[in-house]
């Protein structure tokens, strides 16, 4: 991508991170073992497959919490109690076919017409406000040979993934060059120092405002407190060493037939970030367009087949991340009990391109799990109203985002 | 913001049981009282009391404590259902009128004395909206259209404007994007070079390279027309389509100078898009182009049924600028007319990556991509682009004036390291061409920024010029010097002087005092005064002239004021309120929150949509421009539109995209914004309409009476298009419940009236149903659009007024408000006041108010005499007295029956004389050298000679090669004799592969890839085997390249020849690697067809 010369100074600001608190980093073991006053993070992983995934092997035939697992779930059968299946939930207005794809966090109506503008994704809704914790604020990654991103900032620009697996190990735990560092370091204190600056310009206005006006003021002064607390911990990331770790850096990996292999590598790496907690918020868009073509099976019984054995492998990979997740303690806790892993499609159906009644499931971070929410399948409910429930879960007063308007119902926080 | 929401609406639903209960008990009461406490207790307290606290309201209790704003709230509303004589009901017993009156001033002095106590505690500091915050920048800069509002987090809104402080919060997320957008905003103001980059003129073909039009006309959606007929190099796509994209490039199709003729409009796989000029250079640009119309008739070209529509818009690409079309806005609609070209012209800001995109607004939905005949099998309305001119980046003056806010006139040098060696030089990006664009960057060498002689000098005069422009008031000399010291550190630490000032500046961006208005505590000082008029009227900061009056403090002399009001509303600028205050009071900023059904509503179109939204601004401008009175609000005898929305509201004889004043025709229901398409579309929900909403939209935004919000635990009505009920007998049975009809009494009669028009503002007897019902006539839906819907049960419209008047229809309805001008000018007068000082209008502020209408009134009452009067009122200035303006408002001459262009954002001014930068000193090519003598002559074999014509094109190439000459040429064995300069640099010392290597690359790249060379193959030719495959197709050149090649990726394929015009291949094999079926294959493969009979 050629980079917009006009952001990069910004670019380099943002990707450097932000956070105040150490790595958990002790081997493999959290450092944060023996502090009771500090609970062990919430985090939030968003995955999207975006060639659809076959209802008929997706969804269970009943509902509740005694449902039972379908072709597919049965794969996941370990983490059964960690994670709810919806039916008959879509993303309203969004539709477009493919174009949808580029929605599945923004929910941004009508991707497919001339003028469209896509919103904010739920990651980086979330990384605006809580991405100051680690080291990288969000973790933007694309398992792809292409472009393609499921991120997108407040103006919709979309944000370049990272697509190989051996890159993101090096941006987690290989050092960088002095240069760079002090590069960024400097960069970082000239935004502290503006800030700096301009708080002691509204303490000088204030002084010459009513009460009711120093009162906003101090709204404007806290802000630029909070943002300066936020560069000055990005700016001792800097100098704190990576997390070592004692895993090997995976190799470069680009045959787009081999995306199931690459998804797992991702998710090893994935797995290494949220331990280290380098970063809370993960988003990985896995391009499956080299089985684009046996998605449109037009119900043949040899296509459908073949598809299925291309499906049944990612969700073997899907069920090792999480157990992996699983086996992760921290504190009394298992990292998958505190990290959400978001796991769906922008297309209910690739076969006719329909964008309603989407296959999606929620596994860990702490809600009462182990349930098949069905909703209306004819005319359904907001999936939007999930990420209401992410956001709440992971700290956020919010109570709408794009087009949810509250939280999930029937989903309940642990 | 969401705890306020809570409580208004708890207080609404106590209040809604209040009304209730007093209807039912407060019944014999006749004692006449003393005081307010009397008062309550004969009239009010029977409900109102601590056992029943009817409505939540209990009035033996309740603390005459004005000062909290809940408490306060909740008398104001007791004053009011007083007042207007709601409370007691009517059929409980009434107080005499002394008695109300009495207890009404009673109320009116506590109310007024708690409100002069609070004033001290009003908030006046508020943020600038990002729609400000754009503005400023945009003008401060002369950067028209630099996109900054979109970065920014949205604002809130608060009594129904987001200028309102409590609308606008702040954060660190705020923060951290002011400090991006101040970088942002710094990068592209402040010049890095000594010239202007070079100007370039570029000719574009709405079908280039790499394009989804040049994919689209291959397919029939579209043809090539040369001198106003299908161009024969490009027949239109029929049985056959054209064969291969990029062989079609390569042989330059869409690069003779033909007219694009498209019949698909825009949609979810078709983005018709002048690709390539992809801006590099953030600045003005001239664009013209060049449309007609025309129809289609299975191959022939006739006149065109009319006039068509063609939108512009600004495309901004993403990423390596090959994915995007993100975000984007529409530019303007412009005539293709059926009579010949017309040529636009416009000039426009273009930032980095943004493109010109282009739609057939006007046509229906039409695909023929891969239906059978394609383009020979319609018939149907055409829109032709002949080209578009593109010319920039163009600069009024270099350094611009952006750079010379900065840096006023200190000189530009080239920045010597060695002269200072302790001084980082700044930082510069570097310029890419970007996607498909090609247009080139222009780069200089070295690196430049300016010089001063006297930093801090220089740096003191620019920060006293640059400070008090940004934060519109005077800057005190402490204040500068804090950002000079700041300079200091920075070039102490090593800066060079434009980094240093950089910094300054860039803590200016972010600084409080250009963040908000600050109104000063001891009351309004003239800059705040021209601050709130600029802000009001052009929405951005006050220009030099308003500033001038504010410094001389003649700010408010009353014919200063009535100039200055009258030059802003002159001001191109101005379009911004109309945008930002209709959006608001309007709320056409959700004219796209819905969508309409597209089974209902398939006549509905962008190009329908924002032409709903120019109606409006085009009616409220002539308001405006006319001074025509308030009752114009609801009732008119003209409307303004395009031919549009003339045909959505069935009035004849307007043609073309421009806006213009159209008397309205006998008998045609419209006039006033209420039957205005974009009103009845955000007003209704895309599928359905309710007489819920659009009633509360009329009582609050139009009449100013805002109805209670709707209890929270009744069931919404079920919207329902099976055809068999209505939604006025869903909501009979909702107003059957007595504590539903109170208030439904008040809100559903304007949305009764509305019922005739649908979603989309069409007018209707009948509404329209996916299921049952009778099918319906054409009317003036587009041909060529598909009607799946029917007509359902009829449309009644009828209902009475709250006093009980009946009305049928909503002309009638609309008659009867229109009567009450005072009503809907107050409630005018109290939108705009709002909009303007970002106050709500308060209970001791309501005699301002009344005193405005009654002035305005007693001038006429012209909404531009009331915009004057609001503008010269307390309410407006801060100031004590009421100013007189002068008695004559200047009505604009314009004639608004002249139709105005359609345009849906403000373009840029014309840039008359841009900078041109001094052409650079070019070396000289070496010159040719025509030593051939010493130079073998050898035979070559050619590929790419498929047909005859093309050997004077290899013949052509030469031309620009001086290091080779072509001898002879023979088609047949696709031989020639070339002798080539082997003492020339391109092949001197050259090995034979070499030089192989190096002609056939200069010849491929010269002929587009179409004509390589190489040494003749080692096959005996009379050894090869004539294979003749006779193919069908469009007699199409690039075509016959793709099965040329097609044929020569063969292995075993030493030669070939291929032509449609002839109607056959011919592939010279050899036999023993090869064979006919594999030809075959190959071909079919490719998509050619094969004909049958040889």
């Amino acid at each position: 991508m050629a980079p917009d010369p006009f952001s990069t100074r910004r670019a380099l600001l943002r990707g450097a991170g932000v956070a105040i608190a150490l790595p958990l980093l002790d081997g493999m073991r959290s450092a944060r073992g023996g502090d009771s006053s500090h609970q062990p993070p919430r985090r939030m992983v968003a995955i999207e497959t975006n060639m659809g995934i076959l209802p008929r092997y997706f969804f269970p035939s009943s509902a509740g919490r005694d449902y039972q697992a379908s072709h597919y779930l049965q794969r996941l059968a370990a983490q059964r109690n960690q994670m709810t299946v919806f039916s008959g939930v879509s993303l309203p207005g969004v539709t477009g076919g493919h174009a949808a794809e580029r929605c599945f966090l923004t929910g941004t109506p009508h991707p497919e017409r001339g003028g469209f503008r896509n919103g904010v994704s739920l990651d980086q809704f979330a990384a605006e406000q809580i991405g100051n914790q680690t080291r990288f604020p969000s973790l933007v990654l694309a398992m792809t040979n292409e472009n393609p991103t499921l991120s997108f900032t407040r103006s919709g620009a979309p944000i370049p993934a990272e697509k190989s697996p051996r890159q993101l190990f090096e941006r987690l735990f290989i050092q960088g060059r002095p240069e760079e560092i002090e590069a960024r370091v400097e960069s970082l204190k000239q935004g502290r120092s503006t800030l700096d600056f301009v708080s002691q310009q509204s303490r000088r206005l204030s002084r010459s405002l009513s009460a009711a006006d120093q009162q906003r003021m101090d709204h404007y002064l806290t802000a630029v407190r909070d943002l300066e607390r936020r560069l000055h911990a990005a700016q001792e990331w800097e100098y704190r060493p990576k997390p070592k770790i004692k895993a090997n850096q995976p190799d470069e990996n680009k045959d787009p037939r081999q995306f199931v292999e690459r998804s797992r590598m991702m998710y090893e790496v994935i797995k290494l970030a949220l331990q280290t907690d380098s970063s809370r918020i993960v988003s990985l868009f896995i391009d499956t367009t080299v089985i684009h073509n046996i998605t449109h099976h037009g119900n043949r019984p040899e296509v459908l087949d073949e598809l299925r054995g291309h499906e049944e492998r990612q969700f073997d990979a899907l069920g090792e991340f999480l157990n992996s997740l699983a086996e992760v303690k921290e504190d009394d806790q298992s990292l998958l009990d505190r990290t959400m892993v978001l796991y769906g499609t922008c297309m209910g159906s690739a076969n006719s391109h329909s964008n309603v009644n989407l296959p999606v499931l929620l596994a860990g971070g702490g809600f009462q799990h182990g349930q098949h929410l069905a909703f209306d399948t004819e005319n359904n409910y907001p999936l939007t109203n999930l990420y209401v429930s992410m956001l709440q879960r992971l700290g956020m007063e919010v109570d709408e985002f794009s087009s949810g308007k509250g939280t999930m119902r029937g989903l309940e926080m642990a | 913001m969401i705890k306020t929401t809570r409580r208004r609406s708890q207080w609404a639903r106590r209040a809604f049981r209040l009304a209730q209960a007093i209807l039912l008990l407060c019944l014999t009461t006749l004692c006449p009282c003393a005081n307010a406490d009397d008062f309550f207790k004969t009239h009010c307290q029977d409900c109102h009391n601590n056992q029943e606290a009817s409505g939540g309201l209990d009035l033996t209790n309740l603390p005459r404590d004005f000062a909290a704003p809940d408490q306060m709230g909740r008398w104001i509303k007791i004053h009011d259902r007083i007042s207007d004589g709601e409370m007691p009901p009517h059929d409980a017993g009434q107080p005499t009128e002394i008695e109300r009156a009495a207890i009404l001033k009673e109320l009116r002095q506590s109310l007024i004395a708690a409100q002069r106590a609070a004033e001290a505690n009003l908030p006046r500091l508020r943020r600038l909206t990002r729609v400000e915050y754009e503005n400023t920048i945009r003008d401060l800069f002369d950067m028209p259209g630099i996109a900054l509002a979109g970065n920014l987090p949205a604002d809130g809104s608060a009594h129904g404007f987001d200028k309102h402080p409590e609308a606008l919060d702040i954060s660190h997320v705020h923060i951290d994007k002011y400090l991006e957008s101040a970088d942002r905003i710094l990068d592209n103001a402040i010049a890095t070079r000594p010239q202007p980059p070079r100007i370039e003129t570029r000719r574009i073909s709405l079908a280039n390279r790499g394009g989804f039009v040049a994919h689209v006309l291959m397919n029939g959606d579209g043809v090539l027309l040369k001198k106003g007929l299908p161009d024969p190099e490009f027949p239109p796509a029929g049985e056959q389509n054209h064969l291969d994209q990029g062989a079609h490039e390569r042989m330059k199709s869409f690069r003779s100078g033909a007219t694009v003729g498209l019949f698909r409009h825009e949609d979810e796989s078709f983005n018709p898009y002048f690709i390539e000029h992809v801006t590099i250079y953030p600045a003005r640009y001239r664009v013209r182009t060049s449309f007609w119309s025309f129809q289609w008739d299975r191959g022939k070209m006739l006149p065109g049924r009319g006039t068509e529509s063609a939108r512009l818009s600004v495309v901004q690409l993403t990423g390596d600028g090959r994915g995007g079309q993100h975000p984007s806005y529409v530019l303007g609609y412009f005539d293709a007319p059926n009579t010949g070209a017309v040529e636009h012209e416009l000039y426009v800001w273009l930032n980095h990556n943004e493109i010109i995109g282009f739609n057939t607004a006007s046509l229906a939905p039409v695909a023929n991509y891969a239906r059978p005949g394609r383009a020979l099998a319609f018939s149907g309305p055409g829109i032709a682009v002949d080209w578009l001119d593109i010319e920039g980046p163009l600069y009024q003056s270099w350094p611009p004036h952006s750079h010379q806010v900065l840096f006023a006139q200190l000189p530009m040098q080239e920045f010597n390291q060695p002269l200072q060696p302790n001084v980082q030089p700044p930082s510069r990006p570097q310029v890419r061409q970007l996607g498909a664009g090609q247009n080139r960057p222009d780069p200089i060498s070295g690196l430049w920024t300016v010089q001063s002689d006297d930093p801090i000098a220089d740096a003191k005069q620019l920060l006293a010029d640059f400070l008090p422009k940004l934060f519109r008031r005077p800057v005190s000399a402490a204040i500068q010097h804090q950002y000079l010291q700041l300079v200091r550190e920075r070039l102490a630490a090593g800066d060079c002087f434009e980094t240093a000032m950089r910094a300054a500046y860039r803590n200016a961006l972010v600084a409080p005092d250009f963040l908000y208005h600050v109104e000063p505590q001891t009351g309004l000082d003239q800059y705040a005064i021209a601050c709130r008029l600029s802000y009001m009227l052009w929405n951005s900061l006050p220009d030099e002239q308003l500033t001038r009056h504010a410094a001389a403090g003649t700010l408010l002399q009353p014919d200063v004021l009535h100039s200055e009001v009258e030059r802003l509303l002159a001001d191109a600028r101005f379009d911004r309120f109309l945008d930002d205050f209709l959006g608001q009071w309007l709320r056409l900023r959700e004219i796209a929150a819905t969508d309409p059904d597209r089974k209902l509503y398939p006549e509905f179109s962008p190009y329908l949509q924002d032409a709903m939204v120019a109606e409006t601004r085009a009616y409220v401008r002539e308001l405006l421009n006319q001074d025509l009175d308030a009752s114009h609000l609801v009732q008119s005898d003209f409307v303004m539109v395009n031919q549009k929305l003339a045909t959505h509201y069935d009035i004849p004889g307007v043609s073309g995209s421009q806006i213009r004043r159209i008397p309205l025709p006998q008998g045609c229901p419209r006039g006033g914004l209420l039957t205005q398409a974009s009103i009845l579309k955000v007003t209704a929900n895309g599928t359905t309409t309710s007489p819920v909403p659009r009633g509360a939209f009329v009582m609050d935004r139009i009449l100013g009476q805002p109805p209670e919000p709707p209890p929270a635990n009744v069931a919404a009505v079920e919207p329902d298009v099976r055809g068999t009920t209505t939604i006025r007998e869903q909501l009979e049975k909702h107003r059957e419940d007595a504590a539903c009809a109170s208030c439904h009494r008040r809100i559903d009669p304007p949305g009764f009236a509305l019922e005739s028009f649908d979603v989309i503002g069409g007018f209707r007897q009948r509404y329209r149903s996916i299921g049952e019902g009778d099918q319906p006539s054409r009317g003036s839906i587009d041909p060529f659009i598909g009607i799946g819907f029917k007509l359902g049960p009829a449309v009644d419209s009828s209902g009475e007024l709250p006093d009980g008047r009946p009305f049928v229809g909503d002309q009638q309805y609309r008659s009867m408000i229109a009567a009450d001008t005072k009503t809907l000018l107050t409630n005018l007068i109290r939108q705009l006041a709002v909009y303007a000082t970002g106050r709500q209008v308060r209970f001791i502020d309501r005699p301002l108010v009344d005193e405005i209408v009654a002035r305005s009134q007693a001038r006429g009452g012209g909404i531009r005499t009331a915009l004057h009067e609001l503008i010269a009122s307390p309410l407006f200035t801060g100031h004590g007295e009421t100013i007189v303006m002068p008695s004559t408002v200047s009505v604009s001459k314009s004639d608004a029956s002249t139709p105005q262009r359609m345009m849906m954002v403000a373009t840029a001014e014309p840039v008359t004389d841009p900078v041109v930068a001094e052409p650079p000193d070019h070396d000289l090519p070496e010159p040719p050298s025509d030593d051939f003598a010493a130079a073998a002559q050898q035979e070559w074999q050619v590929r790419g000679l498929f047909d005859r014509r093309r050997v004077e094109e290899f013949q052509q190439l030469f031309a620009d090669i001086p290091e080779a000459k072509l001898i002879n040429v023979n088609f047949a064995t696709a031989r020639a004799t070339i002798a080539i300069a082997s003492e020339s640099e391109l092949f001197r010392g050259a090995s034979t592969d070499q030089i192989v290597e190096r002609l056939h690359n200069r010849i491929r790249q010269l002929s587009e890839y179409t004509i390589g060379v190489q040494l003749p193959p080692q096959a005996r030719q009379d050894a090869l085997t004539e294979i003749e495959i006779p193919i069908v197709g469009l007699d199409c050149r690039a075509c016959s390249l793709a099965v040329y090649e097609t044929l020569m990726n063969v292995d075993g394929v030493v030669r070939a020849q291929a032509s449609f015009g002839n109607g056959r291949a011919t592939a010279w094999i050899d036999g023993n690697t090869t064979d006919r079926s594999a030809l075959e294959a190959a071909l079919r493969q490719k998509g050619v067809q094969l004909s049958t009979s040889p």
